[in-house]
C-alpha cells in the first residue's frame, strides 16, 4: 500500500470519528488540532488507522507527527519496515526449512 | 447555554503561599462567537483561519477561560489587554504589560474549558475529559505495567479509572510541555488513593509532583503540580459541579463509582 492510500485511509477514519469533517477539505497540510479533534479522538485515529493496516505498535509512536502527511509518511514507514520483517521470517523459514 | 465561573485557589507550601487563578466556561459557538471582542488582533487572525465548527468552540472556549483565569489571578477585568500566543510546540504563552512570569494550562472537551493562570515558580498543568466507555481501548494503550492495578484499587469503575490515568498524565506531560508524545513510561502513576471526593496520585519518575482527579457529571479532571504544596480547592471544586453539570447535560453523564 503507498502512501496516498494510506492517506486516503487517515482522511476516513477521521470523518468517521468527526463527522462534521465530512465536507471540509483535509489535505497532507491539515492538523488535527485545527480540525477539531481532541487528544484521546488523535489516538483513536492513529489506533484505527494502525489497525487497518494490520501494524501492531503503540499508537503513541505517531503522535509527533506535525501534520498529516507527516503522519501518512511515518505510517507507509512503519508498514514498509514490518513487510521487510515479515518477508526476512519468511526467507528464514524457507531456510530452516531447506527450501 | 453559557455558563462561567472563576476564582482564585492558594498554593500552600511550608514557607511560601502562593496563587493561582482559575475558570472554568461552558457554551456553545452561537452564543460566543456573538462577542469576539475578547480576542486581540493576533487571537482573532487565527479565530478567523479556523475553519471547523469544533476547533471555533474549543478556541474560543478555552482562550475565555485562560484571559479569565489569569485576570482572576492579577485582579484586573481587562481581558483584552491579555494575549495568549502559542509556543514552539502549541503550549500556550501568556502575554500581558504585567512584570510577572505568568503561566497558564488549559484543557477543553466538548462544551467546557478549565484553565489554571498561575506564577512561573509553581508549575501546574490540567486536562478535563469526558468519560466515556467507548474511548477506555485506546486510552488502555496509554497503560503501563502495573497502572492497571493501580486504577483497580482506586474503586473507580473502568472508563472513570481510565479517564482519570488519562487526565493524570496529561496533565503532567503540559507542565513538561511534550504532551503525550512523551514515553508513557515516562509519565507513570505509581499510586492513587482516594481522599473524600477527589483522588490523589504519585508518578514513578516525576517524584516532585502529585495529581489531584475528580469526577463530575460525566467528566474527570486531574491537576497536577508540586507534591508539596496543598491547594485550597474548595471554591474550584464548588464552581466546577455546577458548570460540569451544565455541559454534561448535552452530552449525557455516567456513574464513575
Amino acid at each position: 500500500m503507498d502512501a496516498a492510500a494510506i492517506f486516503k485511509m487517515i482522511v476516513l477514519n477521521i470523518r468517521r470519528i468527526e463527522p462534521e469533517l465530512y465536507n471540509e477539505p483535509i489535505v497532507r497540510e491539515s492538523m488535527l488540532s485545527p480540525l477539531g479533534l481532541g487528544s484521546i479522538e488523535r489516538a483513536e485515529l492513529i489506533e484505527q488507522t494502525l489497525e487497518d493496516l494490520n501494524l501492531h505498535v503503540s499508537w503513541q509512536e505517531f503522535l509527533s507527527a506535525h501534520n498529516l502527511g507527516e503522519l501518512t509518511d511515518l505510517l507507509a514507514r512503519k508498514l514498509q519496515v514490518a513487510k521487510g520483517d515479515n518477508s526476512d521470517a519468511f526467507s528464514k523459514k524457507k531456510q530452516d526449512a531447506g527450501i | 447555554m453559557q455558563g462561567s465561573s472563576s476564582g482564585k485557589i492558594g498554593l500552600n507550601r511550608l514557607q511560601h503561599v502562593f496563587e493561582a487563578g482559575f475558570a472554568i466556561r461552558c457554551g456553545d459557538l452561537p452564543a460566543l462567537a456573538g462577542d469576539l471582542s475578547f480576542l486581540s488582533v493576533h487571537e482573532r487572525e487565527y479565530y478567523d483561519r479556523l475553519q471547523v465548527g469544533k476547533r471555533k468552540l474549543s478556541f474560543l472556549l478555552g482562550r475565555m477561560a485562560a484571559k479569565t483565569a489569569i485576570s482572576e489571578l492579577l485582579g484586573r477585568q481587562d481581558l483584552l489587554s491579555i494575549e495568549i500566543g502559542f509556543g514552539v510546540f502549541q503550549f500556550p504563552v501568556v502575554k500581558t504589560d504585567v512584570p510577572q512570569n505568568l503561566q497558564v494550562s488549559i484543557s477543553h472537551c466538548n462544551e467546557v474549558a478549565v484553565a489554571l493562570a498561575f506564577p512561573e515558580e509553581h508549575p501546574m498543568g490540567i486536562d478535563i475529559e469526558s468519560i466515556d466507555q467507548n474511548k477506555t481501548k485506546v486510552i488502555k494503550g496509554l497503560v503501563v505495567a502495573g497502572e492497571a492495578q493501580v486504577i483497580m484499587d482506586t474503586g473507580l469503575l473502568d472508563a472513570a479509572g481510565y479517564t482519570a490515568l488519562w487526565t493524570i498524565k496529561e496533565a503532567l506531560s503540559k507542565i513538561i510541555r511534550t504532551g503525550l508524545t512523551i514515553e508513557s513510561a515516562l509519565l507513570e502513576v505509581k499510586t492513587a488513593v482516594r481522599m473524600g471526593d477527589v483522588y490523589i496520585s504519585t508518578f514513578r519518575h516525576f517524584l516532585q509532583y502529585k495529581a489531584i482527579s475528580f469526577p463530575c457529571d460525566g467528566y474527570m479532571c486531574s491537576i497536577v503540580l508540586p507534591k508539596g504544596t496543598s491547594p485550597a480547592l474548595d471554591d474550584f471544586l464548588s464552581a466546577a459541579a455546577p458548570a460540569f453539570m451544565a455541559a454534561g447535560l448535552k452530552n449525557g453523564t455516567i456513574s464513575v463509582r
